[in-house]
This record gives structure tokens, C-alpha cells and sequence, in this order.
């Protein structure tokens, strides 16, 4: 197993709904990639927590009165950032999962679920991370292994 | 003689945030009396062949589709045809991308338009623009527990669409990710008219373009809406 890509990259808050492409290359042809990524911190711990869930309750609900214990069930809130992956700008698969801690394995027989089989041949790579909430700074990790 | 058939349109497994396994959601949607269900995982269909296949061999039909979960908004789109890059979709290009679904032969829907959104919910609620409804084939006017209040607004704005001359289907949603109906809670479920006791995919995308459709009660069929 070869360590073919890594980085420590930092979320920041303007960058929320937005697409964070982090290209690699993989130079000879491999039987599988392995992608090891995690998040942190996935809980927002701000004391404007309940203020800002209360908000979207609001344009959610509209005039319909809101009961703070339904605000309540939503908490904590949380940063969300999911991970695909591209092949020469196909894509091979999301794992839109909540979980911030995810290992993805795909081959050309079997792939993690949200992946399709793939043949891992050299060429180029891309790891998209989508910031779908943000709510502070967050740190990622990303590490790419050809097996 | 007809028949309405019970339809689970919005499910998850476990290729996204559900936790079925895909054999496990026919065998749960067969246990709670459906003919059939689409499975709708976010951003990947790559547990749709698996679903269909449990499908054929347990007797239940299965659509195979996708829920475009963009930041702005959640499109479900039936029929497994097109295979668009969900990352791709903004609000500038999303008629464009419903039309080439379409064109690959797929039907698409808008998903709990007001559901609670952003920071609860990223795109739960819909922010794409009114311009969008023109090309969508169904409109998901009621989602999960039928007691949610969100569900007054999209239903109030599902009724002046169809006012304003919208040719939309209106459909349930149940955003089924795991078994875990809570007490009390009422559920529902689109119902197609079929001429026959079972239904294909394709037959089952037609009628819900064509508004053969009712939501109704999911354990007694009791119309509540169409």
C-alpha cells in the first residue's frame, strides 16, 4: 500500500456551498484506492446555536407558531462536508454520509457503498469535498493510497 | 376493474445516509404493504441495481433514481436513464440540467420545498428558482409525518401552482432512511391507478407524469389529497 496523496486542508466559513476540488495523479496503474478522510470539529459548539436553528425554523414554518422543544430535537448543529471522487472527470462516486470519519475503497470488482467499481488505471484524480454546512473553521484530512 | 397501488416515492439505504441495506428496504417497503418504491440516494445511485434486483426476487417493483442534493435545493429524479454530475447543478443551470434528465428519459420532482433548511437542513428547503417548476414533472406536496407544518406551505403553494396552470403531479414523500414510524405520527403514500394488480417502472413513471396519482393514507388508502 502506497501513500500517494495527502493533505491537511482548512474549511473556513465563506467557503460554505461551495465545491473544494484536490487533484492527484496516480502514475501506474493500481488494483485499488483507498481514501481516508475525516473532519473536525462536527459539532458546532457556538452559543448561537439554538438562535441560528430557531431562524431556519422560522422561514421554514412561516407563520405557523414554533415549538422550541421540535428546535431542540435538531441540536446540536453540525458541520457537513461530503466527499466524491472523479476519475479523468467521471464520477465515481459520493459518500453523502454524516459520519466525519469515512474510509472509501474502490477497485474494478467491488467499491464502498455511494461508489461504483472502477478500474484504478494511471492518470488523473480528483477528491471533491462539498461544504454543505459550515458553521466554524474546520479541519480535513485526506489521505490516498494506491493498493 | 383498477387498482390503486401503494407507492413509496423518496427512500435512502445505506449508499448514502439510510440505514437499509438495499435488501432490506424491499423487505421493509413489502412488510408495510407497498407495491413498489423508488429508491432516491443522495447524490448516488450506486445501490440501485442491488434494490432491483431484491425487488425482482422478493416481488416488489423498484425505480431506480436519485436525489440531487445541491445546496439549494433536493430534486428527486425517477427512472435511473441520466446519469448528471449532482456537483454540477446550481441554480443558474438547473433547468437545463432537469431538461437533459428528462431528454435521457427520466421523470423529476422537487423534494419537501419547505422543509426546515439551512443550517438544520443544507438545501431542505428550496431556493431554486420559480422559473424551475415550469419543467418539473411532480412536486413532493407532503413529506414524512403528514402533522408536519411545513407541509401546510408546500401544499398552499402546490394549489396556486396548479392554479397558475402548473402541470405538476402531486406526490408523498416519506424520506424513508430507517424504520422508525413514531407513534402517533400519520403517514402517507402515493397511490397509482393501475389497470392491472402489479406495475412496472416504466409503467409506474407514467403515471405519475400523467397525474394518475392520490395521496393517501398509508394504511387504510383514505384519499387525502391528489
Amino acid at each position: 500500500m502506497e501513500l500517494i496523496y495527502r493533505t491537511d486542508y482548512t474549511i473556513t466559513e465563506d467557503m460554505c456551498h461551495r465545491h473544494v476540488d484536490l487533484g492527484f495523479a496516480l502514475k501506474e496503474d493500481a488494483k485499488a484506492l483507498k481514501i481516508v478522510y475525516s473532519y473536525s470539529p462536527k459539532v458546532y459548539e457556538g452559543e448561537d446555536a439554538l438562535e441560528k436553528a430557531v431562524e431556519a425554523f422560522k422561514e421554514a414554518y412561516g407563520a405557523h407558531p414554533i415549538d422550541l422543544e421540535e428546535v431542540k430535537v435538531e441540536m446540536p448543529l453540525k458541520n457537513h462536508v461530503t466527499l466524491s471522487l472523479e476519475k479523468e472527470e467521471d464520477l465515481v462516486g459520493t459518500a453523502h454520509r454524516h459520519n466525519n470519519n469515512i474510509v472509501v475503497e474502490v477497485s474494478d470488482k467491488v467499491a464502498t457503498v455511494g461508489f461504483k467499481p472502477t478500474k484504478i488505471t494511471k492518470g488523473e484524480y480528483k477528491i471533491t469535498l462539498s461544504v454543505h454546512a459550515i458553521l466554524c473553521k474546520v479541519y480535513a484530512h485526506v489521505e490516498v493510497y494506491a493498493l | 376493474m383498477s387498482y390503486n397501488l401503494k407507492f413509496e416515492l423518496h427512500t435512502h439505504t445505506i449508499h448514502s445516509d439510510g440505514s437499509f441495506t438495499p435488501k432490506e428496504l424491499v423487505e421493509c417497503a413489502i412488510k408495510y404493504g407497498y407495491n413498489g418504491i423508488a429508491i432516491t440516494d443522495h447524490n448516488t445511485d450506486s445501490g440501485a441495481d442491488e434494490c432491483v434486483k431484491w425487488g425482482n426476487e422478493l416481488g416488489l417493483t423498484v425505480i431506480k433514481g436519485i436525489e440531487w442534493t445541491t445546496f439549494w435545493g433536493h430534486i428527486v429524479v425517477l427512472g435511473g436513464k441520466s446519469s448528471i454530475d449532482w456537483r454540477s447543478v446550481t441554480p443558474q443551470n438547473v433547468i437545463e440540467k432537469v431538461k437533459e434528465a428528462k431528454r435521457a428519459g427520466d421523470i423529476v420532482g422537487i423534494a419537501h420545498p419547505y422543509r426546515v433548511g439551512y443550517p438544520v437542513c443544507t438545501g431542505g428547503r428550496n431556493q431554486f428558482p420559480q422559473e424551475l417548476f415550469e419543467y418539473l414533472d411532480f412536486y413532493e406536496v407532503v413529506s414524512s409525518e403528514l402533522e408536519d407544518p411545513t407541509n401546510l406551505r408546500s401544499a398552499q403553494e402546490y394549489y396556486e401552482l396548479k392554479q397558475n396552470g402548473y402541470n405538476l403531479t402531486g406526490t408523498y414523500g416519506r424520506d424513508w432512511h430507517r424504520d422508525n414510524d413514531r407513534a402517533g405520527a400519520t403517514y402517507l403514500a402515493t397511490y397509482l391507478y393501475s389497470e392491472n394488480p402489479t406495475i412496472t417502472a416504466e409503467e409506474a413513471l407514467e403515471a405519475i407524469k400523467q397525474g394518475k396519482v392520490y395521496v393517501g393514507d398509508r394504511s387504510t388508502g383514505e384519499f387525502i389529497l391528489r
